[in-house]
């Protein structure tokens, strides 16, 4: 059954010049998992918006939309609330009331539902949702994954017919995202609601999805099942988020079946190349310099009577090296940085930056020039009312940033989209100068154009002499841009390897090309290397 | 029987408004000492707090106002002695320890209201009333936490981009107002999300329920039955009987009225610890049995 329609939509807002859509047309049927992709800016949020009635933005618009056969402007507001719901990017400001509980209960209570209902459907929502642990609990408390998934529970309390997702994974880890991803799944197979997602990392979510729709500038390049959607992001930056298999389908001119999974991505591999050439070689990247940072035997707990977060850490990253910590959630490793970056102190052990102690940098000067660090969530570095007053804050009037954002400088920090709020607060860190960076999840909601330049930047700042410390989950990125690795396991490194070293000898905390070739190539964690080495082997007769 | 924390929030609000409001307008040495014996009786059986520290500041507070009022109102018709050039009474001082007995007592009383009356109680509670006002309340108890870590963080970002320069107090009152408006900032701007969040899930398309997960049991409104026979029992005595006189010399009232309104008064009073104790020694009980 048809449940949503968009027929030849177009969009512009109010005062900007070009349309942010451009006749769009698309339906989807009961139970669909649509996902809508497309580089920041290509219009898949305002075509999300275009659907909910609620939250169609201002300016001009022509073209329908019809949600179940009738036309939107047509129906009442209690259908239009109830029928569509929608989950913002952020965890954090979607949730309106204080406890789990009232979070589900309000939108009945919107609705002016009887008491006796909303007890049952708020009911059996936490228990399929699988959150009655956390019913009683603040809204407030909860991990970010836990965060959303009360943020898709409380929209799925109405029974919505359709539920439109607008990049709900971006703040998420790996895991919290992989959970997320599968309730979804769950939502359109067991409960036959149609689901429309926009991201623009599509990693997680294509092997789930019915349908592919990708925008470009406001305009449908391609629709299809995955697989042949696929075939049409080659010539776009979205390529960079496709996961490694179909990345190396579309880089060999692969035909037939684009592959999505490892074990598809392996039998393509093994099919069309030789392997007479298993390893290319290696460059040795350990560092050898001076210490930029030492953590000896670093222990930290939060509270007197909690347990140790970090349980005697150690770790040594040389001067001009780019180092990535990875780990699980929980592991430690944004503790980890918050105790080398000063904020927090450790109870005992040594931290040193260059070779003296921590405590020994008085008066904030290991803030001037010599350590600084991009927190992960980027909104808290901004204070004033443009990017340019931001910069000049930290630079003095005329400062120089080794990239260019001056086309954002006359904008609002908030008005920037995700990448470039990224960018501009790397801006305004690098310009305090720092020898040693910190970085928090840099990557983090990054679609791939913006991945791609920020490991430009950072090295080109390791070819100036700075020295980076990342912690991420992007283990793709960690094995693009690292010099060396070292793996954060419950408060300690258990870990610490040369970049190509550390990927290929990981079993599961590895990148998704090193497990697709493991025992056919050696040491092929890049997808670049694969392809490489399928390059120098040449296909097979 | 069940204690006051296992009854709907809206009976036990009744019962301690009562317990409250009678106290407060009976200017009556009897009533505010049945107060203050049971407040803190009930204070200890519910087990409302365990520091001392509540306690030291109650009998400070006592001592305080006790002593305060023979200084300086000096009617009454017993001289205790003279202080300079006024006299000190006894009718004043046992005015002085009616009021304090009252002001503690019901110091006692909202201790051990705030714990059984919890957030979610007090919600649900202004959700009978209004649905709006409690929404927005719910809305105010989840952001102020919110927003101090929130500041917090800011804070460690902005130490980190060296806003602050020296360490010094001028330094830090200076950046601490700047993470304040920063935080601020972003207070507004993300408002945005939560008021779409708000319209998407259909805020505003009509009248408003207000769900709670407290529902109204028998017991509940036997409580409530019991509560308000027993203050109307009270009112009916006070308003009719003698009343107490403090001043020129202290009366006590008798007669049957004064009677009704002390006996239902430490019925009243008597009825949370009473609660209290009879569900513990049931569960002891019931302990017992398995």
């Amino acid at each position: 059954m048809e449940i949503l329609k968009v027929e030849d939509l177009s969009f512009s807002y109010a005062g900007a010049g070009s349309p942010s859509l451009d006749g769009v047309s698309f339906s989807a049927r009961a139970g669909e998992i649509i996902a809508v992709c497309g580089a920041s800016g290509s219009g898949k949020s305002t075509l999300l918006r275009m659907i909910k009635r609620e939250l169609i933005p201002e300016g001009e618009r022509s073209g329908d939309v019809f949600i179940c056969g009738a036309r939107q402007s047509d129906l009442t507001p209690r259908d239009a609330a109830a029928d569509v719901g929608f989950v913002f990017q952020s965890p954090e400001m979607q949730i309106v009331c204080d406890k789990v509980w009232h979070e589900l209960a309000f939108g009945l209570e919107n609705l002016g539902t009887e008491q006796s209902v909303i007890r049952r459907r708020v009911a059996e929502t936490a228990s399929y949702f699988g959150i009655g642990g956390i019913f009683d609990k603040r809204t407030d408390e909860l991990s970010g994954g836990q965060k959303q998934l009360v943020a898709l529970a409380s929209v799925c309390v109405m029974s919505p017919k359709i539920i439109l997702l607008d990049e709900p994974t971006s703040r998420l880890d790996p895991i919290a995202s992989l959970e997320f991803v599968s309730m979804l799944r769950r939502l359109s197979r067991e409960l036959g609601m149609t689901v429309i997602i926009a991201e623009h990392t599509l990693g997680g979510i294509i092997d789930m999805c019915d349908r592919l729709i990708a925008l470009d500038g406001g305009k449908i390049i391609a629709d299809g099942s995955p697989r042949d959607s696929i075939k049409s992001l080659a010539k776009t930056p979205l390529i960079y988020t496709l996961p490694a298999p179909a990345r190396v389908f579309i880089s060999t001119h692969g035909e037939g079946e684009c592959p999505l999974g490892v074990s598809e991505g392996r039998a393509y591999i093994e099919n069309n190349f030789k392997n007479e050439i298993r390893s290319l070689p290696r460059s040795n990247k350990s560092g050898t310099g001076g210490a930029a940072l030492e953590m000896k035997d670093v222990f930290f707990r939060y509270d007197r009577r909690g347990d140790d977060v970090l349980r005697g850490m150690s770790l040594r990253v040389s001067d001009g090296e780019i180092f990535s910590i990875l780990g699980a959630n929980g592991s430690g490793k944004s503790t980890a940085l918050s105790v080398i970056s000063g904020i927090r102190r450790a109870y005992s052990g040594r931290v040193r930056i260059f070779g003296k102690d921590i405590s020994e940098y008085k008066n904030q000067t290991l803030y001037r020039g010599c350590l600084s660090m991009l927190p992960q969530d980027v909104q808290t570095v901004f204070l004033k009312n443009t990017v340019y007053e931001e910069l000049c804050d930290v630079g003095g009037k005329d400062f120089e940033l080794p990239f260019d954002i001056s086309h954002l400088y006359k904008k609002h920090p908030y008005d920037l989209s995700g990448g470039e709020q990224q960018l501009a607060a790397l801006a305004k860190v690098l310009l305090t100068k720092p020898r040693l960076l910190l970085l928090d999840e840099p990557t983090k909601g990054l679609d791939g154009a913006t991945k791609r330049l920020l490991k430009t930047i950072i090295s080109s700042l390791k070819d100036g002499g700075t020295t980076t410390v990342i912690v991420t989950h992007d283990t793709d990125f960690a094995a693009d841009i690292s010099d060396r690795c070292a793996l954060v396991f419950s408060g300690e490194v258990i870990c610490c390897d040369d970049v190509d070293k550390f990927f290929f000898e990981s079993e599961f905390y590895t990148t998704e090309t090193s497990r697709m070739t493991r025992g056919y190539y050696d040491g092929a964690v890049r997808v670049d290397d694969v392809l490489r080495l399928a390059e120098i082997n040449g296909r097979r007769k | 029987m069940r204690s006051l924390d296992g009854h709907s929030p809206l009976s036990a609000f009744i019962y301690f408004m009562s317990v409250i409001g009678l106290c407060m307008f009976c200017r009556d040495l009897i009533i505010s000492s049945i107060s203050l014996l049971f407040s803190v009786l009930y204070y200890f059986v519910y087990g409302a707090g365990r520091g001392v520290g509540f306690h030291i500041f109650a009998a400070v507070f006592f001592a305080l106002m006790v002593a305060i009022n023979p200084f300086f109102y000096h009617g009454g018709s017993t001289v205790l002695f003279v202080l300079g050039d006024n006299p000190v009474t006894l009718e004043a001082v046992i005015y002085g320890v009616s009021a304090s007995e009252m002001a503690v007592s019901v110091l006692y009383w909202f201790r051990a209201f705030t714990r059984i009356m919890t957030e979610d109680k007090l919600l649900s509670l202004a959700g009978r009333f209004s649905p709006k006002f409690s929404l927005m309340l719910s809305m105010v108890v989840r952001f102020v936490p919110l927003f101090a870590r929130r500041s917090k963080k800011v804070n460690d970002a902005q130490r980190v981009l060296g806003a602050y320069k020296e360490d010094n107090v001028v330094d830090a009152v200076r950046c601490g107002a700047r993470v304040f408006s920063g935080t601020a900032g972003w207070a507004l701007e993300n408002g945005i999300t939560t008021a779409d969040s708000m319209a998407a899930r259909g805020y505003g398309t009509g009248r408003r329920t207000s769900f709670s997960l407290y529902r109204s049991r028998a017991h509940d409104f036997v409580l409530i039955a019991l509560t308000l026979v027993l203050l109307a029992g009270a009112v009916v005595g006070a308003a009719a009987g003698e009343k107490f006189s403090f001043y020129p010399e202290i009366v006590v009232p008798g007669g049957a009225f004064a009677i009704l309104l002390y006996t239902f008064y430490t019925a009243l009073c008597a009825t949370s610890t009473i609660l209290e104790i009879s569900e513990r020694a049931r569960w002891k009980y019931l302990k017992s049995k398995i």
